[in-house]
């Protein structure tokens, strides 16, 4: 291997990412070549300073907050999938069908009932008043409109 | 104990024990690319809570086909990204390595000094170049991985890392 196709795969070889056979003419050719040795040793260097750098320590309560703020956005129960909190989930939905029927129970008794009671009492009447609406729109001169009112003053005027 | 794919399935079904393990199993992780990337501590907070927001809104479609670490640090590549687009004037921060007993004040001001250098340099870095190295020299991943994570070959992670300690090498060649 050339020192310039040494020098492209340093990086790789020091990261143990060449195939085997690629990591062997590396090693070869480093081994004759002091100019490459001494690049790899740059390389080296330059990884040990990188990671001497200093990550960042994880906020207080970081976790509880994130889902917090999930919970809140995502609208998801808080602890809704331990064991406690479904069986609370499942009773409450039987609970709210229990009170439909219930109520639809009651509902039907008290119609019932009603209907009884009303039986021997006259039925209400009520007038019904039928009103011609005679008001076309689409006419030019609709009955009871400002404009038929100025032609009949038109008419009397002539 | 649960591996991480379980801990999402459970979480996809609403499970938010399992969601806040995953938190903690991954936060530090998380934390520390989003903070390498952005040398800003706040936004790496903010970018690190959203990544984890944008897995769980998403769990229901998680599909495991890679570790999950590899990805939470696609979405937060894919944040950093929109926070480094963003992002004007650039907030810079200084990341001051802990002063240790054994140091005198000279060994801890050449320290401060080199660290500095070296966190400029990376800035300068392209983006890709600089998510890149923060994946393989903070948290250890193989170029496959970071090939994931980045929606790139392995081929083109060994690119981006080449060219990128080319240039720091240069730019740091009197400070290492």
């Amino acid at each position: 291997m050339k020192c310039k196709k040494t020098s492209e795969r340093l990086n790789a070889y020091l990261d143990g990412e060449l195939a085997p056979d690629e990591a062997l003419a590396v090693r070869e050719h480093l081994r004759a070549c002091p100019q490459c040795a001494a690049e790899l040793d740059g390389l080296k260097q330059l990884n040990r300073a990188l990671e001497a750098e200093p990550g960042m320590a994880v906020p207080n309560g970081f976790a509880r907050r994130v889902r917090a703020v999930a919970e809140e956005r995502h609208a998801v129960p808080v602890g809704l999938a331990t064991s406690t909190a479904r069986l609370q989930l499942v009773l409450s939905r039987i609970a709210a069908v229990v009170m439909v029927a219930a109520g639809l129970w009651v509902g039907g008794l008290m119609a019932r009932s009603t209907s009884q009671s009303s039986l021997g009492v006259e039925p209400e009447t009520y007038e019904v008043t039928e009103f011609d609406l005679q008001l076309d729109p689409l006419s030019a001169t609709p009955p009871g409109s400002v404009a038929e009112v100025y032609l009949a003053f038109a008419d009397q005027g002539e | 104990m649960s591996t991480d794919e379980q801990l999402m399935l459970s979480a996809a079904e609403g499970d938010m024990d399992a969601f806040e393990e995953l938190v903690r199993r991954h936060q530090q992780g998380a934390l520390n690319v989003a903070y390498r990337f952005l040398s800003d501590r706040t936004l790496a907070e903010d970018v690190a809570q959203e990544a984890f927001m944008k897995i769980l809104a998403g769990a229901d479609r998680y599909r495991p086909s890679a570790r999950f670490r590899t990805y939470l640090y696609n979405v937060i590549w894919h944040l950093c990204i929109d926070v480094h687009r963003r992002r004007k004037p650039l907030r810079l921060e200084s990341l001051r390595p802990q002063p240790s007993d054994e140091d005198g004040p000279a060994d801890a001001a050449l320290r401060d000094e080199r660290s500095a250098r070296v966190q400029a340099a990376i800035r300068k870095l392209p983006p890709r170049q600089r998510m890149a190295l923060v994946l393989k020299h903070y948290e250890g991943m193989s170029y496959k991985e970071i090939g994931k994570a980045l929606r790139c070959s392995a081929r083109a992670v060994d690119a981006l890392l080449s060219r990128a300690k080319r240039q720091l090498k240069e730019e740091l060649q009197d400070a290492i």
